[in-house]
């Protein structure tokens, strides 16, 4: 038993160094090994020149229990799994708006189903597809999540100034492929063209009175 | 009075309900541990005692220009393999900013260039700057260092205020990474120190 503490501390004593070698691997040496150093002497883990290894105990310990009640600073590194989420998300959508693929947009957003910018892409698609009421119900579906969204606060004007942006973005996006492959004057293209204008409209209402009817400003 | 014998009192059985409740307490403390730890974040964020879970604070969509133009950032200060996300809080007015330093994608440090400008600074800066001039409303920035493969190595995340405090000049840079939050746990696990421990343990 003893000795399985011995080597559990041996251990310890070498994760510190090895935390500060792992900065050499880094783009940014210097500055990782600045950060860590700093931020090991505020936490306790390096005293007067010494190395404290039982700190890195209380400090994973800390950060299990802060991993446990979310605390605000595990939220924003647990955040980073989202981020991989929404680069997939992406992703599937782009190719998905290449190809006009539908089932590639639903698997983007059966990945982030509460993202309301890839129900506008999603619309884009049905609208290039000629499926007007599947692109209806899809600005509808994208209407409704930021509403939602709304209930639990945030500036509605801001949100849905950014939201008609994206909007515009995906439209814009699928008419620039869809006119590469169709001859002007295509009633795909033309449906593509009025939604188009009539984001932009709703954009330059909104920017010239700083009301919104989306947000019941009249 | 009876005529049969005296003999000992008849010894108390345990019966099997003490038997059962040798097994069942360990059993349902080790039930109630195990739920704790995997679904006590989950009904504790139903039940509003912690906070939201990160997949719930970030549902909405990213905020698209406002990722553009933090991303600008870097790209004015010619930093390549930079991508920078920023998404809504839910249940707050503000936003969190996500820089993803990727190294596979290919980010070759702060200062590819080797000037002598601290471009670290630089870019806090320049964040800073945006944030007041475009009203991004951001409260958190976090960074997420990726290797060669693109993996997370290790992260940091830190409020925008220490962000303004010390892109302005009130703190030190000393003082600033003092006061940032390491990955800890997220960075052992990179490393492979978790695995180191448990086989020392064994």
């Amino acid at each position: 038993m003893k000795t399985t503490i011995k080597k559990f501390f041996l251990c310890l004593i070498l994760i510190l160094p090895l935390l500060f070698l792992s900065a050499c691997e880094n783009p940014d040496p210097e500055l990782v090994e600045k950060a860590l150093e700093a931020w090991a002497k505020k936490n306790d883990l390096y005293v007067n020149g010494q190395w404290k290894p039982e700190g890195v105990v209380l400090k994973a310990a800390q950060d299990t229990i802060g991993n446990i009640t979310n605390s605000d600073e595990t939220v924003q590194f647990n955040a980073l799994d989202v981020l991989r989420d929404i680069e997939k998300a992406e992703d599937l959508a782009a190719e998905a708006l290449l190809s006009y693929d539908t089932a590639k947009m639903a698997s983007a957003i059966s990945i982030r189903p509460k993202d309301w910018s890839l129900q506008d892409k999603d619309a884009a698609i049905w609208m290039v597809k000629g499926n007007g009421a599947a692109a209806q119900s899809a600005f509808t579906k994208s209407d409704e999540l930021l509403r939602e969204r709304l209930l639990s606060g945030g500036n509605c004007f801001n949100f849905r100034r950014t939201q008609l942006q994206n909007r515009m973005f995906a439209l814009s996006d699928a008419l620039g492929e869809y006119k590469l492959r169709h001859t002007p004057g295509d009633p795909t293209a033309e449906a593509l063209r009025a939604e188009i204008n009539r984001v932009a409209d709703e954009l330059h209402i909104m920017n010239s009175t700083k009301k919104s009817d989306f947000c019941g400003e009249k | 009075m009876s005529d049969a014998p005296l003999t000992d009192p008849p010894k108390k059985k345990r019966g099997w309900c003490f038997c059962a409740g040798c097994i069942l307490i360990p059993l349902f403390t080790v039930i109630c541990l195990v739920s704790a730890v995997f679904f006590g974040p989950d009904v504790a964020g139903w039940l509003g005692i912690f906070g939201m879970q990160a997949e719930e604070v970030y549902e909405g969509a990213p905020d698209p220009a406002a990722s553009r133009s933090l991303t600008e950032t870097f790209n004015e200060l010619g930093i390549p393999g930079v991508k920078v996300y920023v998404i809504p809080i839910k249940g707050e007015p503000t936003q969190g900013a996500f820089i993803i330093l990727d190294t596979s994608a290919g980010y070759k440090g702060m200062n590819p260039a080797n000037t002598a400008d601290d471009t670290f600074l630089l870019v806090l800066q320049g964040i800073t700057r945006r944030n007041r001039d475009e009203n991004l409303r951001l409260a958190h920035v976090t960074v997420d260092y990726r290797d060669e493969v693109g993996e997370t190595a290790t992260s940091f995340t830190a409020p925008q205020t220490l962000i303004e405090d010390y892109a302005d000049g009130r703190i030190t840079q000393e003082e600033f990474f003092g006061e940032i939050e390491i990955d800890l746990l997220g960075t052992l696990e990179y490393l492979g120190i978790d695995n180191l421990l448990e086989e020392i343990q064994q």
